[in-house]
């Protein structure tokens, strides 16, 4: 994963950097940073197992049980 | 040079994403026998969620489904429905990724889920780069050969087929209800991922019914699909199943000389995969350009990929949470939006037109 990582963030930065530079479009460039760092943050809590991003699929663990009743009800008539 | 795409080339987009998407899967499983007849209404519903997409770029074309929902539900509702639609789109994206590994490490044992997941990653940011032109020109290639081998694997199956695994007919109503409420979540629904690229296609208007044409080829395929599993393998298998499509291939052979045909088909129907996990890739990254008003997309893509791999590890750490969470309870949420938000955008469209036109209107002037 750290290699996945450290790939992307190169290729990132050797490939969009220079263009950025040659054909303007910094705010672009800020945003497409901004969802690179949110990833790499994400792949260091998965990795180190430190828990402290926010729960992205939170909602659905909630409705679970609701989907558990949905099924039980139409497929089995219970 | 020429960035649009032709109605039949988006008609086979169309065609692969809805094969590419459930490749090997039957969502409507759960109906037992009656699987077929879940699809037939889900295929029903999906022709709806086209007919109203292609209803709303008939009224505004060239304008994307975005922008329209922004112009007639207001700057606020319109943005927070495109932003649900955009988050939408994601969970697609990593939903397919999600299946297109399982089906990988069924053929290639032992290798990490991350290798497979980086690979078709770059692989598909790199079809992005090359632009939209390029994905269909690789849809026009396969196409041919995809409905060839999918009809090719219907005879070839035909030896092992029992019809009396789809008897009785409609014995209960409730599970076919459930399963074409599965069924249109995945993947007739998901056709509305798509409606990022009308704005991109050069000749829609006289040539709409292609779109149509394929739809329901497509549908017929699936719709075989089911009704040749459940015949093959029984209602019990086949909810059992995690691949079910996949599996009744192995069961095939022609006496002992011709063995493991599945591999023969598996090919072709990974690139149908591939071909749907890059529609889905890329209309997140055209939905985030909308969005956020960034004037490019091209700085996003190998951020957006590198999100997709890492959350389809952080949100599904095992297969058996992908099926509790994306595949039963996601489309609690997915099936009313995806009914609900082209429905309220063509409704308002047509209610608002003179005031959009006037913005539309305004707007070119200025700029």
């Amino acid at each position: 994963m750290i290699l996945v990582l450290t790939i992307f963030s190169i290729l990132f930065i050797s490939v969009e950097l220079p263009a950025v530079m040659r054909e303007g479009g910094w705010k672009d460039f800020v945003f497409s940073s901004l969802i690179l760092m949110t990833a790499v943050f994400y792949g260091l809590d998965y990795l180190l197992d430190w828990q402290l991003m926010p729960e992205p699929w939170g909602i659905l663990k909630r409705l679970s049980p609701f989907a558990d009743t949905f099924c039980s009800f139409f497929y089995t008539g219970t | 040079m020429n960035k649009k795409i032709s109605t039949q080339q988006f008609a086979f987009l169309l065609f692969f994403l809805l094969q590419g998407s459930s490749l090997f899967y039957i969502p409507e499983a759960g109906a037992g026998r009656d699987a077929w007849i879940a699809n037939i209404l889900a295929s029903l519903l999906g022709f709806y969620v086209l007919f109203a997409f292609l209803g709303i770029h008939n009224k505004f074309p060239g304008i994307s489904v975005l922008r329209v929902s922004e112009l007639a539900l207001g700057k606020a509702a319109g943005k927070t429905l495109n932003l649900l639609f955009v988050c939408v789109i994601f969970t697609v994206a990593l939903r397919y990724l999600h299946n297109q590994v399982i089906i990988l490490n069924i053929i290639y044992r032992g290798i990490p889920d991350i290798l497979f997941q980086s690979v078709l990653i770059l692989a598909a940011a790199c079809c992005i780069y090359k632009g939209l032109i390029n994905i269909a020109r690789l849809a026009e290639l396969f196409i041919w050969v995809s409905v060839f081998l999918f009809f090719l694997s219907f005879i070839i199956a035909y030896n092992l087929m029992d019809p009396m695994n789809l008897t009785p007919v409609l014995a209960d109503v409730k599970p076919v209800i459930a399963g074409a409420f599965y069924a249109f979540a995945w993947p007739y629904a998901e056709l509305s991922l798509l409606a990022v690229f009308l704005p991109f296609i050069s000749d829609l208007g006289e040539k709409k019914r292609f779109i149509y044409y394929w739809y329901f080829l497509a549908a017929i395929i699936l719709l075989f699909k089911t009704a040749i599993s459940i015949a093959i393998m029984g209602p019990e298998m086949l909810m059992a199943a995690r691949v079910p499509f996949y599996e009744i291939h192995r069961l095939i052979d022609f006496a002992d000389f011709l063995r493991r045909v599945e591999l023969f088909f598996f090919f072709p129907l990974l690139i149908m995969g591939f071909i749907a996990s890059l529609l889905a890739y890329k209309s997140f990254l055209l939905g985030l350009k909308e969005l956020f008003s960034l004037k490019q997309f091209r700085p996003l893509i190998l951020p957006v990929g590198l999100l997709i791999i890492i959350l389809t590890n952080y949100i599904f750490p095992s297969d058996l949470e992908y099926l509790q969470e994306a595949e039963k309870t996601l489309p609690l949420l997915t099936v009313p939006f995806y009914l609900f938000y082209p429905s309220i955008i063509l409704l308002t469209s047509r209610i608002r037109e003179k005031h959009i036109r006037k913005q539309l209107n305004s707007r070119s002037f200025n700029t």
